[in-house]
């Protein structure tokens, strides 16, 4: 039978499909043939490419890890002063996208900055392959550190006191306990760092660092060669996808390892190895976050009068306009395909809302390419249609506006709201749909008086942070954003690369403020790890 | 009221229920039982709506509900439900809960509606309190007055009192028949407990396997039960072996009893004879003697395990001060007011 909740299950994969299109045309690129500029490209730049974003996985993987896994385990493990604090202060650097602490970073180890001024001996050069690993190091390891320190706070204490009474010292514990338990954990939060690393653009490009990421936006916009570019980014978006199967993989594992018994209590440290170890967990704050904080601050003081000039404020303006509409866009879509999931968990629905939710995968630079392709394809095919029917022509009214950069945003960044959401419904017993539809309530009733009373702490959350992600974004930006239009990222950037540091501060330290806030709502989420929803006291 | 005919369904093709048909008068109150997975919460959200059958009808009022080509959505059924998680709306106070249903309702009519409900489930002044701040008995009963709101022509109880502690769900389930009688409403409800469908139900139905083996009151779910697996999970029973004699009345080493034979069974049959624990009385004097191989103190009463002379064994309740070692005899008399008999298992 043709029902209509089966049509409308269609409706919804294809929604789900033409917001997938411009990650489709790029994986369906190899279907054209090998571009013929490809031996050319993997006879000479290719192999370094490849070199260099392996380069930069490992340093950063390695990286992360160290810092990420060990101030995990001091926090969860051990009572010294200020550990509250650092708590949530290592999650800072988080606020910080990898191409601001870049040009921050070099313009303080530049020789007439302060701190080479400070120094007699002479700085190592910050704008290598070595240093743009550090860099993403220092913003990327709050990762691994988040997941693996919620791993270690919900470990049980049983597992480690029968270590314990086993014979094992503090070393084995951690070695052969508390490490393994918390491996899925770990591989989750790599994954991401993996993923950000590959995906980066502006650090490696303001280094001057050949990756694959760089090597798309140069074939297409040095070379000029389209298919090649998509091409390349095909071979980016295959390593994306081992390293989300691995991570989905971990989550799994994860959900069946967490253990509810008694958690352990933090033994309480010396004073001299307290303060010690203290004074160790900030380095990566200070490191990460609050020395270019400071610097970008000093930067933009003696500019403060730019803030209200219209330069600064048309770009505060089109990058808030930007972020706005791509909150809302994704938080809407992302509602609307979850909850249509939860009417009715038919296979187009569920496949719907998994195939939505693939963009964080994609980088932004991959994502860019697949968007020009469809939508100048699709403004093509619209202007000859007009002009067959002898009406005027309007243009590029999709790759040519800001619709490209809400657009790929929007695909990007649609998982935020669905996982926020999805995890949000399913606390939700399925019983308060049936008691609504038992007194009479029909499905759109009851989404407005039942869901989304009860959405609205997941909806701001995953609007907000839709909003925030969308005002760093830059390589999507950059390459999509139509002639003459800036946002604060891309021409924080584009002062940077001009070497102009102190002028780029302003519109930096505007993002990094903007940054804070989701870091904010993850400290309050860590606040309280195993804080019980208040209505499940029955 | 509720006329039930036939369902069938099948999950991933497994079959849930089979050729499930029942009947249930207007104000009268109907439970389900069965062990888990037996199929009868699957029976109550195919009348509420939440789901449909492969195939047969249900019908209130002989308005067909759920039938061939037909399905009437949930929220157009006006049938309430009150569920095993209580699942009220958390984000609305108590009164907001049970006026939920009655948007339709004039202010006044609604407040009216929303102030008996409130006295009717004694949780009067409870108005502007929010489902946290409820213990689990008062969440129960907001439940019920939300599902009794809008006058529903059918009540249907998802095992409504298992969140409840013991003590508790005894006095909730004596409240909830006394209420839903006021209301005069006719109801279905679904427990694992047999306390509590006795308690309440005018209707027991048995569930075994997706089968409704007997639909019944609940006198004669226990008296006269229809299966071996309704004698068995209701109460508790053994059965001793016995031939049926010339004048078709079953001989046992207990005596010889009249009464309803299994079908077919004729002269020189064996057949099992149902024993209840307080179809067995301990008697002193009596000349038939049995073994104590087992006895719990049950307070009030003592629950021997008897071993019968041909070494089947027999639950018999006595007075608690009656107490008889293990491995001593005992004399009993069997009293039985119904020969329950079924064909021999493995036959």
């Amino acid at each position: 039978m043709f029902s209509s909740p089966a049509l409308r299950s269609l409706c919804l994969l294809l929604l789900a499909l033409a917001l997938a299109t411009p990650v489709l045309v790029v994986a369906g690129s190899w279907l054209a043939g090998a571009s013929p500029n490809w031996a050319h490209l993997s006879s000479t730049v290719l192999p370094s490419y490849l070199r260099h974003s392996l380069f930069l996985a490992m340093f950063t993987g390695t990286g992360t890890l160290l810092i990420g896994v060990s101030a995990a385990w001091a926090v969860a493990r051990f009572r010294f002063p200020g550990r509250r604090v650092l708590e949530w202060a290592l999650l800072l650097p988080l606020a910080c996208p990898a191409y601001l602490i870049a040009y921050t970073w070099t313009g303080m180890l530049a020789s007439e900055g302060a701190l080479q001024q400070a120094l007699p001996l002479p700085l190592p050069d910050i704008r290598s392959p070595a240093g743009a690993g550090l860099m993403l190091t220092l913003v990327l390891y709050p990762y691994v550190y988040l997941m693996t320190r919620a791993a270690f706070v919900s470990q049980s204490a049983v597992a480690l006191e029968v270590a314990r009474t086993l014979g094992a010292g503090p070393w084995r514990r951690f070695f052969r306990v508390a490490l393994p338990l918390a491996r899925p954990a770990i591989i989750a939060g790599l994954a991401l760092v993996l993923m950000e690393t590959l995906a980066d653009y502006g650090t490696v490009a303001y280094f001057g660092v050949p990756t694959l990421s760089t090597g798309i936006y140069r074939t297409w916009f040095g070379l000029g060669d389209a298919l090649a570019a998509a091409q390349l980014a095909g071979v980016l978006l295959l390593a994306m996808v081992v390293l989300l199967t691995l991570e989905r993989r971990a989550r799994k594992e994860r959900r069946i390892s967490v253990a509810s018994a008694r958690a352990a209590v933090p033994l309480p440290l010396g004073r001299g190895p307290g303060l010690l170890l203290a004074a160790t967990l900030w380095l990566p704050v200070l490191l990460g976050f609050i020395l270019p904080a400071l610097q970008l601050l000093v930067w933009s003081l003696p500019r403060w009068r730019d803030l209200a000039e219209p330069g600064f404020l048309g770009l505060l303006g089109t990058s808030l306009l930007i972020a706005l509409c791509t909150a809302l866009a994704a938080t809407g879509l992302g509602l609307l395909l979850i909850w249509a999931r939860r009417l009715r968990g038919d296979r187009p629905r569920r496949l719907a809302a998994g195939l939505a939710g693939f963009g964080y995968a994609v980088p932004g630079t991959v994502l860019a390419v697949g968007v020009v392709l469809v939508l100048a394809s699709l403004d093509r095919g619209l202007n000859d249609l007009l002009a067959s029917v002898g009406l005027p022509e309007p243009g590029l009214l999709f790759s040519g506006t800001l619709f490209a950069v809400v657009f790929a945003c929007t695909v990007r960044f649609l998982t935020i709201p669905i996982q926020g959401l999805d995890a949000g419904l399913q606390a939700l017993s399925p019983n308060l749909d049936n008691a609504a539809r038992s007194l009479g309530t029909a499905p759109l009733p009851m989404m407005r008086r039942v869901h989304l009373p009860l959405l609205r702490v997941p909806l701001a959350t995953s609007a907000l942070l839709v909003f925030v992600d969308t005002l760093k974004e830059l390589p999507a930006a950059l390459v999509l954003r139509p002639f003459n239009t800036n946002t604060l990222a891309v021409r924080a950037f584009e002062l940077a690369s001009d070497e102009r540091l102190a002028d780029a501060a302003l519109p930096a330290l505007t993002i990094l403020l903007a940054g804070v806030a989701p870091v904010i709502l993850l400290t309050r989420s860590i606040r309280s790890p195993d804080r019980e929803s208040p209505h499940a006291d029955h | 009221m509720l006329t039930i005919d036939d369902l069938n369904v099948r999950f991933d093709g497994q079959p849930v229920l089979e050729d499930v048909s029942l009947a249930l008068d207007q104000g009268l109150i109907g439970c389900l039982i069965g062990p888990s997975g037996c199929g009868k919460t699957t029976l109550l959200r195919l009348v509420a709506g939440f789901l449909a059958p492969d195939r047969g009808r249900i019908a209130l009022h002989g308005e067909i509900v759920t039938g061939d080509r037909l399905r009437v959505p949930a929220e157009q059924r006006r049938v309430g439900m009150v569920f095993q998680d209580i699942a009220l709306f958390p984000h609305l106070d108590v009164a907001a809960n049970i006026g939920f249903g009655l948007d339709r309702w004039s202010a006044d009519q609604r407040r009216a509606r929303i102030e008996a409900l409130l006295t009717l489930v004694g949780l009067p002044g409870m108005g502007g309190r929010y489902p946290h701040q409820l213990s689990g008995g008062q969440q129960q009963r907001v439940a019920l007055a939300r599902a009794l709101a809008p006058k529903p022509r059918l009540l249907l109880l998802d095992e409504p009192f298992s969140a409840l502690d013991a003590e508790l769900r005894e006095q909730i389930s004596r409240d909830v028949r006394a209420i839903l009688l006021e209301e005069g409403i006719t109801a279905l409800f679904v427990t694992h407990d047999q306390n509590e469908a006795f308690a309440i139900a005018d209707r027991v139905g048995v569930m075994d396997a997706g089968r409704l083996a007997q639909w019944d009151t609940p006198y004669r779910i226990y008296h006269r039960p229809r299966t071996r697996f309704v004698a068995d999970f209701i109460g508790r029973s053994s059965f001793i072996p016995g031939t049926v004699t010339a004048d078709a009345r079953v001989e046992t080493c207990l005596g010889v009893f009249a009464g309803a034979l299994p079908d077919g069974a004729g002269p020189g049959d064996r057949v099992d004879v149902m024993i209840r624990p307080d179809d067995i009385l301990h008697n002193d004097d009596s000349p038939r003697t049995a073994r104590v191989v087992d006895r719990a103190f049950r307070g009030a009463h003592m629950l021997y395990t008897l071993e019968l002379d041909g070494g089947v064994r027999v639950p018999c309740m006595a007075p608690s001060h009656h107490a008889h070692p293990v491995g001593g005899r005992i004399g009993i008399e069997l009293e039985m007011d119904h020969l329950v008999t079924f064909t021999p298992v493995g036959r």
